[in-house]
């Protein structure tokens, strides 16, 4: 008999809850960073995958919940073998990244001219280092809203 | 990892009047506002001509970079410039993705970044 390929049969998950404060944040990037380490990603794509699950979970905190610590919001990390996702789930009011999209930073740049405020950018990064991103908003009050974000090995 | 910890050093004559502000740890959505403040101490009190220096930066999200993009235009109204410097791979691989070297003058060194300033060694 010969052994072609070997592949875990489950998925290795790891779930966080997150107090919606930016102060959670290094904590989770740190966690993050050494599950896919034991998991022997690329040191590239774990930099990619830490960042924009920083950036969606600071949009998070800040435009959702406004920062009010009381709340807080899960993250769960499935890696596969050839894939690796993360899915966040919040019960605040929905926040779809994609309608917060600056097209660059010059047009950022004008957009802070004119309201003297900006946001956006860390959506580009988003969308810019994962393979697939997609958010489904609670179906009803009181539901969860879901961000997906996707990452495929190599 | 340590959070941010900023250290601001004034250049005097015979050098030229340049705030070289050093960075390390992390710059991100919880500690960009430390910066900001820092940035608006110097700005305030007239230091327009400004170093960044990010040597000791392990690492920076959209909020960090978002409080370069604050100042950026008044400085350089006022006839100044906010120079980042000595960033590792990582750092400026987030700047490089969203495209701010285009906005933004970058340098391998602080010391490049000073002597880029007008009259620099003239005195």
């Amino acid at each position: 008999m010969v052994i072609r390929s070997m592949h875990r049969v489950q998925p290795v998950t790891a779930q966080f809850t997150v107090l919606a404060e930016t102060a959670s944040l290094s904590g989770l990037r740190q966690h993050v960073r050494s599950a896919m380490e034991a998991e022997r990603w690329q040191s590239t794509v774990i930099e990619a995958v830490v960042l924009a699950l920083d950036e969606a979970c600071a949009n998070l905190v800040r435009h959702a919940f406004h920062g009010d610590a009381r709340e807080s919001f899960t993250v769960t990390l499935q890696m596969e073998p050839d894939a690796l996702h993360l899915e966040i789930c919040d019960s605040a009011a929905p926040f779809n990244p994609s309608e917060y999209l600056p097209q660059d930073v010059e047009s950022y740049l004008r957009r802070h001219r004119a309201e003297k405020s900006g946001h956006g950018l860390g959506i580009v990064l988003m969308l810019s280092l994962m393979d697939e991103v997609r958010y489904v908003p609670a179906p009803q009050l009181g539901g969860a809203n879901r961000l997906t974000l996707t990452k495929r090995r190599g | 990892m340590t959070p941010l910890t900023i250290d601001v050093r004034e250049l005097m004559p015979p050098d030229p009047a340049v705030t070289v502000i050093r960075v390390s740890g992390y710059l991100d959505a919880h500690t960009a506002s430390d910066l900001e403040s820092t940035l608006r101490t110097a700005v305030e009190g007239g230091s327009v001509r400004l170093v960044v220096d990010f040597s000791d930066l392990d690492y920076i999200s959209s909020a960090g970079l978002g409080v370069f993009m604050v100042f950026i235009e008044s400085v350089r109204q006022a006839g100044g410039d906010l120079k980042l410097a000595a960033m590792s791979d990582r750092v400026f691989s987030v700047f490089d993705l969203l495209g701010f070297p285009v906005v933004f003058n970058i340098y391998g060194t602080t010391a490049e970044a000073i002597a880029a300033f007008p009259n620099h060694g003239d005195s």
